[in-house]
């Protein structure tokens, strides 16, 4: 009787234990999250569920050890988001798979992902023709982003203005004032040709909090918080 | 922002629960080991003396053992106390038990000093 009741005391502790800590890691849907931050989700679970089970084992092992594990969590993303090498290093990149219709079987091979599994995941988005893609990238978080050829997207109210244009995948190059020089190559442009548009429009690379540009050399750039002036 | 100063601070809970933790654990284990070998010298010249000492270490120990039991595994906490309980009834009639048992309490503190402290051998 009284163990059973300490299994519920130790349960409901460990409950509101679970729930702080996976709030302070935010809140996202497991789809969304990085490996890394899955498996340390699973991990925090797997740790609370210690104590539950054995009653000779002090609430306290279990309580620091997620406290640790959250800190950490917290502690590489917060560093993850100013040091770019880092992040790469833990979240990985997004990878191009396929380009213009064509299939990078490079990519797919150092990836470890297979072409049925590839049109499985096509199929899901309603793509049955590989030749219909103009990009598609795997995200760090296993999900495949498509971008289908301009004669195979949906028609938009620009596009009955007349103004559609060849679409072109927009590469981040510029990332919270860090420049991302492995995407100059992908959107086919040298740093000179960036920097320029950025000089053309009086704005400094530390100010930049997101730039996309395209072959096209269509750019967009959010500025920094506070730096719109 | 916010969040890492809250993880921050639940770090700094951590590590504080483990410096209180050897904190506690050495007072009371250094009370414990200063009074079993008093109440070995005792015991050949005052066996009443040394039964009443046995008995009140107990009652420290089990005083004790409600806050220790909150970092330390119950099973090892128990195993004293059972051995304690032991001591207090066996000072009057069982000599050779008696140090048997102060023998086997000894060497459990000195266990649980041990792997209660901090090593690199532990840590790894």
């Amino acid at each position: 009787m009284i163990l059973l009741f300490i299994t519920i005391i130790r349960t409901i502790i460990l409950y509101f234990l679970v729930i702080f800590a996976i709030r302070i890691m935010g809140k996202r849907q497991i789809g969304d999250m990085q490996p890394g931050e899955l498996v340390i989700t699973i991990l925090i679970s797997e740790i609370a569920a210690i104590p539950i089970q054995d009653l000779h084992q002090p609430l306290a092992t279990g309580v620091i050890a997620v406290f640790t594990l959250v800190f950490m969590e917290i502690a590489v993303s917060v560093i993850t988001m100013k040091v770019l090498p880092l992040r790469r290093f833990f979240y990985g990149d997004s990878a191009i798979i396929i380009k213009d219709g064509k299939l990078d079987q490079k990519a797919l091979k150092r990836l470890r992902v297979t072409g049925p599994d590839l049109l499985v995941v096509l199929r899901n988005q309603q793509i049955f023709d590989i030749s219909q893609v103009a990009y598609a990238i795997l995200e760090t978080n296993g999900q495949l982003s498509v971008m289908m050829k301009p004669d195979y997207q949906s028609l938009t109210v620009n596009d009955l203005k007349g103004d559609a244009q060849n679409s072109n995948y927009p590469c981040l190059v510029i990332s919270d004032g860090h420049v991302i020089k492995s995407a100059f190559k992908l959107c086919g442009h040298t740093k000179k040709e960036i920097f320029n548009k950025l000089n053309f429009q009086n704005i400094k690379v530390k100010d930049v909090f997101l730039m996309t540009c395209d072959s096209n050399m269509n750019i967009n750039i959010i500025k920094k918080d506070g730096k719109d002036t | 922002m916010k969040r890492f100063l809250i993880a921050t601070l639940l770090l700094i809970f951590s590590f504080s629960l483990c410096i209180t933790e050897k904190v506690i654990l050495d007072n009371v284990l250094n009370e414990v080991t200063y009074n079993i070998e008093k109440i070995e010298n005792d015991f050949n010249e005052n066996k009443q003396n040394a039964s009443k000492k046995a008995a009140e270490i107990s009652a420290f120990w089990q005083q004790k053992s409600e806050l220790l039991s909150m970092f330390i595994d119950h099973d090892e906490i128990t195993s004293i106390t059972e051995k304690f309980k032991m001591l207090e009834n066996c000072a009057y009639f069982d000599h050779e038990e008696f140090y048997n048992l102060i023998s086997k309490i000894s060497n459990d503190i000195e266990e649980l000093n041990k792997s209660e402290g901090f090593s690199i051998k532990e840590a790894f």
